[in-house]
């Protein structure tokens, strides 16, 4: 029994920190990819090209002035960024990296996933609610009322790959793909679900809860110091967990064309990070009566067809 | 068994938190945790899925509804509605004794406590369960919902 | 249970590390604001007037309620998939059943105008 829990303890220390590492050098990434789609350089003055950045930004934040709002239901105030923060980490305990590097295999894992999603939504309507502040508390609504369209559809593309898969969980779901990644059968699915994601992250054509120019900051308006940091980590971790899951899913995992490995899984997450990123800085925002409609009348029926289609297939 | 405790007390404090609390959003909050201490509870039983769809659906869709509907009832009252938490002397009697009945009944009673051995697979065990034997009352089921959404879109209607 | 004692064990790492940081970024805070304006919510520099806590459009509460129902047919589906392969022509027949008689209040829905947002 010892072995397996010091086992546990190293295997989820390397993903923590992998995945924190990985949250920073995305923004990094995310801030180079865009100079470039605007023709200008990105941060290139710390460290070579800009590599060091990462870190000079974590030393900022830590060493900024800490504002704790003297409106703000403080319990609640300080409990919103530790919710976002674990709430983040948290689905990384099922992703399967390889097929021996994962931490753990459960059999429902799909639902394991459904089920922290909807914990990071309340701690955005927690941060949203306790700032005391109207555009705080515009994001954070705006932000639930979002997620909780858009996970529908997002649930329904998962059924069509635990159709296929005929489990739940994520390391059979990535053996199945051995011989065809579910990308080309689940086609419908896979556009739904990386829609929807776009949507559950916040990104560009789905980012209303933050909208800049109207609301400031969203939900994180009144959070400065790390506690801002946290949200903003916390995104770019859950960015990074989208990445690994649409790989999981849809792309055969640590599949490839030659000998099998983590190199594969993450050539292909980054690839779909990178389309992520370009998404971003290509298109404009939705209205919010739009992003509601287009969610509803949209992609649920698209991904309910694409469950019937699925299932008649594998009848006949 | 110090799992079980580790889950018990937070679960009785949080749960007292939602009864005891005077602003509403915060006993929405805690009624959450409430209801996400209680889904590893049913983790401890070995009733995984039922655990994470409890996540799924009370932490995510209750108490979003909760949230919303008290920012709603907020503006027909027009100020902050507090829990005045009234007979709680009588609330605190009743519920010490549905738990000295639980305990008196459970324990003279002759259930069979022993712990069986569980399906190689639990979600192919559960699906079958529930599409073979059990089907007539899931269909039904659906009409319930159907009910639900008219429901939900009529009162919606009739505020308009 | 090994599998969610490893869940434990990543559970209690990651509210160590979020928490950790907190108080380390806490620790290392240069000062406290002594400035009264610092404290007011940000309005782009008008004085806030009113409660933040404001009230809502009926919207929000009827899309809440539509995805819980919604939600929980999703939930159905899970076992459901599960097991298709099991049941095959007859899952098939069960599940459109149930899709069917939900459909017709996703339709109703729409038609009643719940899905757009004015």
């Amino acid at each position: 029994m010892a072995q397996p829990i010091f086992q546990t303890l190293w295997k989820t220390g390397v993903v923590f920190l992998g995945a924190l590492t990985a949250a920073a050098y995305l923004v990094l990434a995310e801030r180079k990819f865009a100079g470039y789609f605007q023709e200008r350089y990105g941060p290139n003055r710390v460290g070579p090209f800009g590599l060091l950045q990462p870190l000079a930004d974590a030393v900022k934040l830590l060493l900024k002035e800490e504002v704790i709002f003297p409106q703000a239901s403080r319990g609640l105030y300080l409990a919103a960024p530790v919710i976002i923060g674990v709430a983040a980490l948290l689905p990384l305990a099922v992703i399967p990296f390889s097929e021996h590097f994962y931490i753990a295999d459960l059999p429902v894992a799909v639902l394991y996933l459904l089920a922290v999603g909807s914990l990071s939504t309340y701690g955005v309507l927690l941060g949203g609610w306790s700032s005391n502040s109207k555009y705080a508390l515009l994001g954070g609504l705006r932000s639930a009322a979002q997620m909780v369209s858009y996970e529908i559809a997002m649930a329904l593309a998962l059924v069509g790959v635990a159709l296929m898969a005929q489990s739940l969980s994520l390391v059979k779901i990535v053996q199945a793909q051995q011989s065809l990644w579910f990308l080309i059968p689940q086609i419908l699915g896979f556009v739904v679900f990386l829609i929807a994601a776009f949507a559950e992250t916040n990104r560009l054509p789905f980012d209303l809860p933050e909208a800049e120019s109207e609301l400031v900051a969203g939900y994180h308006t009144e959070y400065s110091a790390f506690k801002f940091a946290m949200f903003f980590v916390g995104e770019y971790i859950h960015l990074f967990i989208v990445g690994c899951l649409v790989t999981v899913l849809y792309l055969g995992g640590w599949y490839g064309p030659w000998k099998p490995g983590p190199h594969w899984f993450f050539l292909k997450t980054f690839l779909v990070l990178f389309f992520m990123i370009w998404v971003r800085w290509t298109y404009p925002r939705f209205r919010f009566d739009q992003l509601m409609r287009f969610s509803w009348k949209v992609l649920i029926p698209v991904a309910l067809l694409n469950l019937l289609l699925t299932s008649l297939w594998m009848a006949l | 068994m110090w799992i079980f405790w580790l889950i018990a007390i937070p679960l009785v404090l949080f749960a007292l938190g939602v009864v005891l609390s005077k602003n509403l959003f915060r006993s929405t909050i805690y009624l959450g945790a409430t209801l996400v201490l209680t889904a590893l509870i049913y983790l401890l039983l070995h009733a995984e899925l039922l655990g994470f769809i409890q996540i799924l659906l009370y932490t995510g869709g209750v108490a979003t509804l909760l949230v919303f509907a008290i920012m709603l009832t907020q503006r027909i009252v027009g100020e902050d509605i507090t829990q005045q938490s009234r007979g709680l002397v009588g609330g605190a009697i009743a519920s010490l004794a549905v738990l000295l009945i639980l305990f008196f009944f459970l324990g003279s009673s002759q259930l069979d406590f022993s712990v069986r051995p569980y399906p190689e697979n639990l979600n192919l065990a559960l699906g079958k369960n529930l599409f073979v034997t059990y089907v007539l009352p899931f269909e039904v089921l659906s009409v319930l919902l159907l009910a639900a959404i008219i429901g939900a879109i009529v009162m919606a209607r009739r505020d308009r | 249970m090994t599998a969610y004692l490893s869940l434990l064990v990543v559970f209690v790492l990651a509210v160590l590390l979020i928490g950790g940081i907190l108080v380390l970024s806490h620790l290392l805070n240069p000062q406290r604001s002594t400035n009264p304006a610092k404290g007011e919510a940000y309005e782009c520099g008008i004085i806030p007037k009113g409660d933040a806590r404001a009230p809502v459009s009926i919207r929000f509460f009827v899309m809440a309620l539509l995805f819980l129902i919604f939600d929980i047919e999703v939930v159905f589906l899970f076992p459901w998939a599960v097991v298709y392969h099991k049941l095959m022509l007859l899952g098939w027949i069960e599940m459109v059943i149930f899709l069917g008689i939900l459909l017709v209040g996703y339709f109703y829905a729409w038609g009643q105008g719940a899905f757009d947002w004015k």
